[in-house]
């Protein structure tokens, strides 16, 4: 018995071995290698005008042949990776996942991720991150193009474009039911909609967290808990996800969705009998972020990542590929997501996000109880 | 002495298993261990194979102590029960597969070799044939062909004729004696056949609840059985008072005579061709009666007869563990 | 014999005892490394906060909810593993005793519709059940509410109905038929011959199929997240948990609540293991292609009706998916589309193709491995190879996010570190189906003459000899229907490897996951349509390796 146990102990060892010599085959020392001047000469070509950048970069691509491994939460992003790796020759791999998924895997593995570049998805996920000490700070020279309210003050990341809220109506089943649509968030506390609400979780779904935050940063503490207490006796359960609503509205199995109003949302309009609303009273939104791991191998290249993203010719192409509002504000807002009132765009503080997120999820859990997980 | 057991014992649960046995074995003998099932028989085998450790005990072959030999390294092969032949593997390959292992033979030696015992137990031509394809007597030979292939000091046969049919059996057991006499191989032989373990055997041994209760030539245990238990196992026995003791009558040695003023009466017939049997009863006492070819079959049930017998040597009831 | 020769002989055994040694350790340390490792470390996350010792995580449990879901989560597995095995012994049972073509349809179907993305098969529900579902609201005009218990046990029911069948399918075959004969000879009528003898035979493989759905749908926690509505049990509870609060702690102590409700299905597994070890029946009337019982009467109503149930809910499901991949249903009529393929993200095919791999390298190397297992545990009997094996089967019975968090957990430092490579997940996906084919190996291992490892031993082969040349080819098609069964779940898997994914190491079913999560539900068609085309092709592939390679072997 005892041979046998060291026999097992040594092809432990063995094994580790073999497995732990099998994954460092990264280009990463040529990247760690690049000197810094050409990573300023990256930031600086990025910030010249458009006509010019496109030249300059096209001559000097210091990162090429670099792989960035991105985690992405921005539905449909990925369209636009290609036209990046074209211009900087910095390939891009990417994985989607939902932040709070990303969120968890980062704390197992204590933020000691292989990706460089975390791309869109719920801030709170990225204040936390960055609280947990595994984001890097950085602040883009495009930064200053920016909306102050839309990113970090410590550049743990940066807004890549807002999502407001809405909400998705089905007019056939309204139309069944004989019911109007909602103009505000206070309808939706109204009785007659009960039963035909469907969210997501605010505990797991970024924009729903937005939403519930930013109602009650705009209403107040009491009249904000006051209308979302409406709301809930309207709402059968939560789904666990901010994919979910939209379909499920579009399908008729509830009449009314509210979500995260992005160009797929509007794009529903032309498939199904539903109409996307933008709330009259105000709109709730959430920045996308950017922003880089600490623990990433590929630094530099992740910063002219991010620089390009943030950059007017990267922000119109990641409007190409995904409809939103985008960050910048030299950018016009798509046709795409019909007409949004950017004054009634709630005036908040995100970074309350992170601070408050336990306690209102907290309180969210006791007014929901048996309705919601958390 | 060329095989030896020494105070062997194999006990399993429940009292079953081998409780002592000392054994020895000449070479180029054939050896039976005869006795019901469960008497330990298969057990002795199977130490004797290496595939179980005793308990406690010594095997010795040709003086060298084999007791903690494995199977793989003793130069010992059996020809197992349901003959437990290779199905996935054809006749061939089958009986290459010691000459290649056991031997360490190579492939193109080995199946010349692989032929040449094919040809010994009459199978040419079926090389290639699938186990599945052939029959049960083909299969009985192929086990055989295989377990010889090895060149063994001892087989061992554990049942090797009872999943045959009752002429097949007879047949082989006929060309495995003569295949022993030719080959001058020493073969032990478990079996519950008396027929079988008289017919063949050199030597045989009588077991009963893990120990041997007898051991001697077909004629010693058929004639001078030690035990009323060995005397009803091996062969049949009507048990007679002679002499204020018990004598065991072999059917065979009563003789009967048609007589309407006898003692005894016929109580049942059952016709076997070369001989017949009777049951004859005087009131007190039922004996058994074997009577040879046409004249003894003459007797028909109802009919009163005149009885005779004589006894084997006495069997003293002291050493009797059946009654 | 020469001396020489006995060297070389004596050389070879030794390294074959030697060979035999290590590969058995080489067995345990993938254990140990594998499996246990991994779910200490993410179970010590359970006991841990800040680095000290707590039971607060537990404590915190102690709430009426936690009853409460722990009540609704064995309600729901109960439920949906007793119907499961009720209809699969009915499905099982045609395919036993219906002949000719009828026979080949029913088999040939169950290996087709095992074959289940996730997810997906929720969408066709609501889709045609739910509240304006194209049956229950257009057709009939009810407005039922798909969401909730009885939502979770219908699709649980659908999804594992065709793999619980198969596997009693193979109890069913192996039954001695000489004993129905038996049974109709003496005058018993269908149904008595059904429950009197029929039953009781299958009555192991019954439970222990029992079982494993039992631990299979407790830690499933896709299905009731989509259609389990504001019901919640134990597995989702831990998912969301994660997701939601990243509180790895707590959720770990949830998932270890479901621990020994599997134990003990584990027990009984086994139980029903050693009850088989008796009758295991090799005898089969020579009757060829006929079948020894032939349906009539009230069973062949009650059989058929069964199995035409089954058969149209899978041409609804498998029509639904696929005409939700070419086509927009939700709006009730057919508009003919190709737009979501061209929507497919665009990593599409590389994840395909990682997919591909890994499933084949998991399925082939996890067969191999449970095989072993069962070799060293019911085979050589190894002393304490028991616990071995019930460890090995721990990973099927917890939830599949638990144990992929278990792998970013003991992975992500030294000193293994090996998260982002595809190292992990193909590991994650060997040791979490490993128990599949040992379970299978276990059956095959009791109708396996043991007088035949004696034989080749007698005739001086070694372990490896043996191991190699008798063991493994006669388990050839326990390694095939283990790689099968194994693929098709690696390629459909999505709990424990969402965790394990990284950028350019995505898998395909992942991708659907995600697709599902995004609400692209037209996209999420095509992928499940993607994968169920690839699965059959290479399941039929396989599956005529296996019948050319035993035709060649006559």
């Amino acid at each position: 018995m005892k041979k046998r146990m060291i026999a097992a102990a040594m092809a432990v060892t063995v094994l580790a071995a073999s497995l732990t010599g099998c994954q460092s085959s990264k280009p990463a020392e040529t990247t760690a290698a690049a000197t810094t001047a050409a990573a300023t000469t990256a930031a600086e070509t990025t910030k010249a005008p458009e006509t010019t950048a496109a030249e300059t970069t096209a001559a000097v691509k210091p990162y090429e042949g670099t792989t960035l491994n991105v985690m992405l939460a921005y539905g449909g992003a990925d369209a636009a990776f290609d036209g990046f790796t074209e211009k900087t020759g910095i390939k891009v791999e990417y994985v989607e996942i939902s932040t709070g998924k990303a969120l968890a895997q980062l704390q197992a593995e204590n933020g000691n991720t292989t990706a460089d570049v975390w791309f869109g998805g719920g801030v709170d996920s990225y204040i936390s991150a960055a609280k947990l000490g595994y984001l890097e700070q950085y602040v883009s020279p495009e930064a200053d193009a920016i909306n102050p309210a839309y990113r970090d003050s410590e550049g743990y990341w940066t807004g890549l474009a807002l999502v407001p809220a809405g909400f998705l109506v089905n007019n056939d089943v309204l139309k069944e039911k004989n019911l109007e649509a909602p103009k505000t968030w206070e309808d939706l506390t109204d009785p007659k909609y009960k039963g035909e609400i469907i969210m997501a979780s605010p505990a797991i779904s970024g924009t729903q967290y937005a939403i519930l935050n930013g109602t009650i940063q705009a209403l107040g503490e009491e009249k904000g808990w006051e209308v979302w207490k409406g709301i809930n006796d309207n709402v059968d359960f939560y789904a666990q996800g901010g994919g979910e609503p939209g379909p499920k509205c579009a399908a008729g199995e509830f009449g009314i969705a509210v979500l995260a109003m992005t160009g797929g949302t509007f794009a529903m309009e032309k498939e199904y009998p539903v109409t996307a609303i933008y709330p009259e009273d105000m709109i709730p939104w959430t920045p996308a972020p950017i922003g880089i791991f600490k623990s990433s191998q590929n630094k530099d290249a992740a910063k002219v990542f991010v620089d390009y993203f943030l950059s007017k010719e990267g922000q119109e192409a990641l409007r190409e590929a995904d409809a939103r509002v985008m960050a910048r504000g030299d950018v016009a807002v798509p046709e795409a997501i019909g007409n949004v009132d950017t004054d009634k765009l709630i005036n908040q503080d995100v970074t309350l996000f992170g601070s408050q997120r336990e306690d209102l999820l907290a309180k969210w859990a006791e007014l929901v109880g048996d309705k919601d997980s958390k | 002495m060329f095989l030896k057991l020494k105070g062997l014992k194999k006990l399993y649960e429940e009292e079953k298993g081998l409780k002592y046995l000392d054994l020895e074995i000449e070479k180029g003998s054939f050896v039976t261990l005869l006795g019901p099932s469960g008497c330990g028989k298969t057990t002795t085998l199977n130490l004797l194979g290496g595939f179980i450790r005793p308990d406690s005990g010594k095997i010795y072959l040709e003086g060298d102590d084999i007791t903690d030999l494995p199977p793989e390294r003793r130069p010992v092969s059996t020809v197992f029960q349901s003959y437990a032949l290779f199905p996935h593997l054809n006749v061939l390959e089958n009986v290459c597969y010691g000459l290649r292992y056991f031997r360490g033979m190579k492939k193109k030696d080995a199946i010349p070799a692989a032929r040449e015992q094919l040809k010994i137990v009459g199978l040419e031509g079926y090389e290639k044939a699938a186990i599945s394809e052939i029959s049960g007597g083909q299969q009985q030979r192929v086990a055989l062909a295989r377990a010889m292939a090895t060149g063994p000091k001892i087989l061992l046969l554990d049942e090797p004729l009872s999943n045959l049919d009752a002429g097949l059996r007879v047949q082989l057991r006929e060309e495995l004696k003569e295949l022993q006499k030719k080959l001058g191989i020493t073969m032990i032989f478990v079996t519950h056949d008396q027929e079988e373990a008289l017919s063949l055997s050199d030597r045989i041994v009588v077991m009963e609840k893990g120990i041997a209760v007898q051991v001697g030539t077909p004629r010693e245990v058929y004639y001078q059985p030690e035990s009323s238990y060995v005397a009803s196992f091996v062969g049949k026995a009507n048990y007679v008072e002679c002499h204020g003791r018990q004598a065991v009558v072999r059917p065979e040695d009563v003789w009967m005579k048609a007589d309407p003023a006898g003692p005894f009466e016929v109580k049942s017939v059952s016709f076997m061709g070369s001989h017949t049997l009777y049951e004859i009863s005087d009131g007190t006492r039922t004996m058994k009666a074997d009577l040879a070819g046409r004249e003894g079959s003459s007797f028909r049930t109802g009919d009163r007869v005149q009885a005779g017998f004589q006894t084997l040597s006495d069997v003293s009831s002291s050493r009797d563990r059946n009654e | 014999m020469n001396r020489h020769t006995e060297n070389r002989r004596n050389l070879r055994y030794a390294r074959a005892e030697f060979a035999d040694r290590l590969i058995l350790a080489l067995v345990l340390a993938g254990i140990a490394l594998f499996i246990l490792y991994p779910i200490v470390s993410v179970v010590a996350t359970s006991f841990f906060k800040d680095g000290r010792f707590t039971l607060e995580y537990y404590r915190e449990l102690a709430t009426p909810k936690s009853l409460k879901l722990i009540k609704n989560s064995l309600w729901v597995s109960t439920l949906s593993s007793v119907f499961t095995t009720a209809a699969a012994f009915f499905i099982a049972l045609a395919a036993f005793a219906e002949s000719g073509k009828r026979r080949s349809f029913i088999r040939n179907g169950l290996l087709l519709t095992m074959i289940s993305p996730p997810f997906v098969s929720a969408l066709a529900y609501i889709l045609l059940f739910g509240r304006r579902g194209i049956i229950t609201h257009q057709i009939l005009g009810l407005s039922v509410n798909p969401y909730g218990w009885h939502g979770i046990v219908i699709l649980q029911v659908i999804g594992s109905v065709s793999f619980a069948a198969l596997m009693l399918l193979n109890s069913f075959d192996n039954l001695d038929q000489r004993l129905i004969l038996a049974s109709r000879d003496l005058g018993a009528t269908p149904a008595q011959t059904l429950f009197g003898v029929i039953l009781p035979l299958v009555r192991p493989g019954l439970l222990s199929v029992l079982f494993m759905l039992f631990t299979m749908n407790l830690a499933d926690f896709g299905t009731p997240i989509v259609i389990g509505g504001n019901y919640k049990v134990l597995a989702t509870e831990a998912y969301t948990q994660v997701i939601s609060t990243a509180n790895l702690g707590r959720a770990s102590a949830i998932s270890v609540l479901m621990v020994p409700a599997a134990a003990l299905a584990f027990y009984f597994y086994y139980r029903a293991m050693k009850m088989n070890e008796g009758n295991s029946g090799t005898g089969r009337a020579a009757m060829g292609d006929v079948s020894a019982y032939p349906l009539t009467g009230g069973v062949a109503v009650v059989t058929r009706a069964v199995t035409g149930l089954f058969f149209l809910v899978m041409a609804l499901k498998y029509g639904n998916i696929f005409l939700s991949a070419f086509s927009n249903t939700a709006k009730g009529c057919l508009d003919f589309t190709l737009d979501y393929f061209g929507d497919l993200p665009r990593s599409q095919w590389s994840s395909f193709r990682h997919s591909l791999v890994y499933s084949a390298i998991a399925a082939a190397v996890a067969s191999l491995l449970g095989i072993l297992l069962s070799y060293y545990t019911h085979r050589r009997k190894i002393r304490g190879m028991r616990g071995a094996e019930f460890l090995a089967s721990l990973p099927h019975i917890i939830p599949g996010t638990f144990y992929g968090l278990g792998y970013v957990a003991a992975f992500s430092h030294p000193p293994i570190y090996i998260r982002g490579t595809s190292v992990i997940i193909i590991a994650n996906l060997i040791f979490r189906q490993l128990s599949l084919t040992c379970k299978s190996a276990n059956a095959a291992f009791t109708g396996l003459n043991r007088k035949l490892e004696d034989a080749a031993r007698d005739l001086g082969a070694s372990r490896m000899d043996i191991l190699g040349g008798i063991i493994l080819p006669l388990l050839r098609q326990i390694f095939v229907t283990g790689f099968i069964s194994i693929f098709t779940s690696c390629m459909t898997s999505v709990g424990a490897i969402i965790f394990l994914i990284s950028p350019g190491k995505n898998v395909a079913s992942a991708e659907l996951f995600q697709s599902i999560e995004n609400g692209r539900y037209g996209v999420a068609s095509v992928q499940a349509v993607f994968i169920i085309l690839v699965t059959v092709s290479i399941n039929l592939v396989s599956m005529n390796l296996l019948k050319r390679s035993k035709r060649g072997g006559k």
